[in-house]
């Protein structure tokens, strides 16, 4: 779906992508790994296209459709989501409002005081907030700052805001970092039973053997080995360089 | 007297415009905009050239003034809109110390240092003309004030909170970032324009000694001291330090205050930095800490 070739990066004279073909997307989900510095949030943000994360060459497209340029809001209206690494919530915003403001894809405007108050948006979405809401068990945190959460609720805070987008492909930048327990559980859930292709950057072997289908390693910028689970588990070059005996 | 003091509260209604639109703009969406008095006086300018000079009618150069404000507040905030709005505090800064400068220098337009003078209230036919401008002036601010309050819980408001604690993330969720700067930036532009052209038949004429960098300061001070996210925060502010200090120190009949007018008057300023920092140090939300989560 995702297709990015002769992708390269540089920040300053350091190589952070050399990409020379990569298709992402095409399984349900799909593991990125790799030891840290290998790129792997950086290949997120250069699709994504964040601000100092513009690809110095190379295309990337999104079935068919060219995604180098774009601004990033617009990326993300195609329905190419990320979940962040670094935890983000908006801290002023009640969780209910996070996600509420996620959900809108009609453009707020200054009028919208009068033509589109947030209960017209919550009559509209309600239902699928609240679900939303229910799965990764913020029902009972539906009021409360988005600054007052925990860490492990605000990683499920950052997922749920990302399913209302709408994905078509979703990106989750280690999104079990410091969830524990329940929380754990219902992230994995979720991961497993989604309805549309997940990528996953995580660092737990467990995890990635036990949720992904394909997986792609990582090193210094470039794909060094792609293939299913079970092929990367078994290949020696990762055992070496990441995985340890 | 009691003109005086309806002068006062309409003086007071059009810097509480000024106050609201910071209030919308730095409070909700972090925009800095301290060329505040720029806009003030374009608004100002456009009235006492189009009315006094031409002879249009008040509303029309009111009008004008209001879309002269948007053309230049996009012109300026278009390119910076990307930018975090550190940027734009520099280059606000400078537009209000160039429009300045323009209404110095273009003396065929503006009349120089002079100024222009007389601009006749627009409802001079009236009995009790003065106190029917401070009604409008009033029902202006009251509108926008309530606005304000709407605007807190309306999805946009949100979007601007969003911008300001998180650009990042709005990015992320699909939301036009730089688009929402430039909007509040234009739309309280535009405004901070029409308060000037309330301003300038208040006070009967226009020099450019008024809009001195001097008006965004305070501007500021006040919503910082008021709570610079709650609509009512920058009159609050106003109200503390325009009559809880200048007031005080022209009007408390303590001997040696009154003795040394002249030395108190510039003491006022230091005391406005004072609280600045004290209110930055232990209260940096201000006074009014914004409407309840």
């Amino acid at each position: 779906m995702i297709l990015m070739e002769g992708v390269k990066k540089f920040f300053g004279g350091l190589k952070a992508l050399d990409i020379d073909r990569i298709e992402l997307g095409t399984h349900h989900v799909e593991g990125i790994i790799g030891p840290n510095g290998a790129g792997k949030s950086t290949l997120i943000k250069a699709i994504l296209n964040v601000d100092e994360y513009e690809v110095n060459s190379g295309k990337i497209t999104y079935q068919g459709k060219n995604l180098v340029g774009k601004k990033t809001w617009k990326i993300a209206r195609q329905g190419i989501v990320c979940s962040p690494q670094a935890i983000q919530e908006i801290p002023s915003l009640t969780v209910e409002e996070n996600l509420y403001l996620a959900v809108n894809k009609i453009p707020e405007k200054l009028t919208d005081p009068f033509l589109r108050t947030s209960e017209m948006v919550k009559k509209e979405s309600e239902k699928k907030v609240e679900e939303v809401m229910h799965m990764f068990s913020l029902d009972k945190k539906c009021d409360c700052a988005g600054c007052d959460l925990s860490t492990p609720e605000k990683r499920l805070l950052n997922t749920a805001r990302a399913l209302l987008m709408n994905p078509k492909i979703l990106f989750l930048d280690e999104p079990l970092a410091g969830v524990r327990g329940k929380e754990r559980e219902v992230m994995q859930k979720f991961i497993k039973k989604a309805p549309f292709p997940i990528v996953l950057i995580e660092h737990s072997p467990d995890v990635i053997w036990n949720t992904c289908d394909y997986v792609f390693f990582m090193m210094a910028g470039s794909i060094k080995i792609h293939g299913t689970v079970n092929a990367v588990r078994k290949n020696k070059e990762v055992i070496k360089q990441y995985l340890g005996v | 007297m009691i003109d005086y003091i309806i002068y006062a509260i309409t003086i007071a209604c059009v810097y509480a415009i000024m106050g609201i639109m910071l209030h919308l703009q730095f409070g909700l969406c972090g925009v800095l905009n301290f060329g505040t008095a720029g806009y003030f006086a374009i608004g100002a300018y456009s009235v006492a050239i189009l009315t006094t000079l031409m002879g249009y009618p008040f509303i029309v150069s009111v009008l004008v003034g209001a879309i002269l404000c948007a053309i230049v507040g996009f012109l300026i905030g278009k390119p910076l809109s990307h930018l975090s709005p550190d940027f734009l505090f520099i280059v606000t800064l400078a537009f209000g110390e160039i429009v300045r400068q323009l209404a110095t220098s273009e003396a065929w337009l503006t009349n120089g240092v002079a100024g222009i003078y007389p601009i006749s209230n627009p409802l001079k036919f009236l009995p009790f003309y003065d106190i029917a401008y401070l009604f409008i002036v009033a029902l202006i601010c009251g509108a926008l004030i309530f606005y304000s309050i709407k605007v807190r819980a309306s999805p946009f408001g949100k979007l601007l909170i969003g911008v300001r604690d998180n650009p990042l993330i709005s990015e992320y969720i699909g939301k036009d970032v730089a688009k929402a700067r430039l909007t509040i930036f234009i739309f309280g532009s535009m405004i901070i324009g029409v308060a000037g052209s309330l301003y300038a038949p208040l006070l009967g004429m226009v020099n450019p000694a008024q809009f001195g960098p001097l008006v965004a300061f305070v501007a500021f001070i006040s919503l910082m001291v008021g709570g610079k996210e709650s609509p009512f925060g920058s009159i609050l502010g106003s109200i503390i330090l325009v009559f809880g200090i200048i007031y005080i120190f022209d009007f408390l009949p303590i001997p040696i205050i009154q003795d040394y007018k002249l030395v108190f008057s510039s003491v006022r300023f230091v005391v406005f930095g004072a609280i600045l920092i004290l209110f930055l140090r232990f209260r940096p939300k201000g006074l009014l800490k914004g409407a309840a989560l």
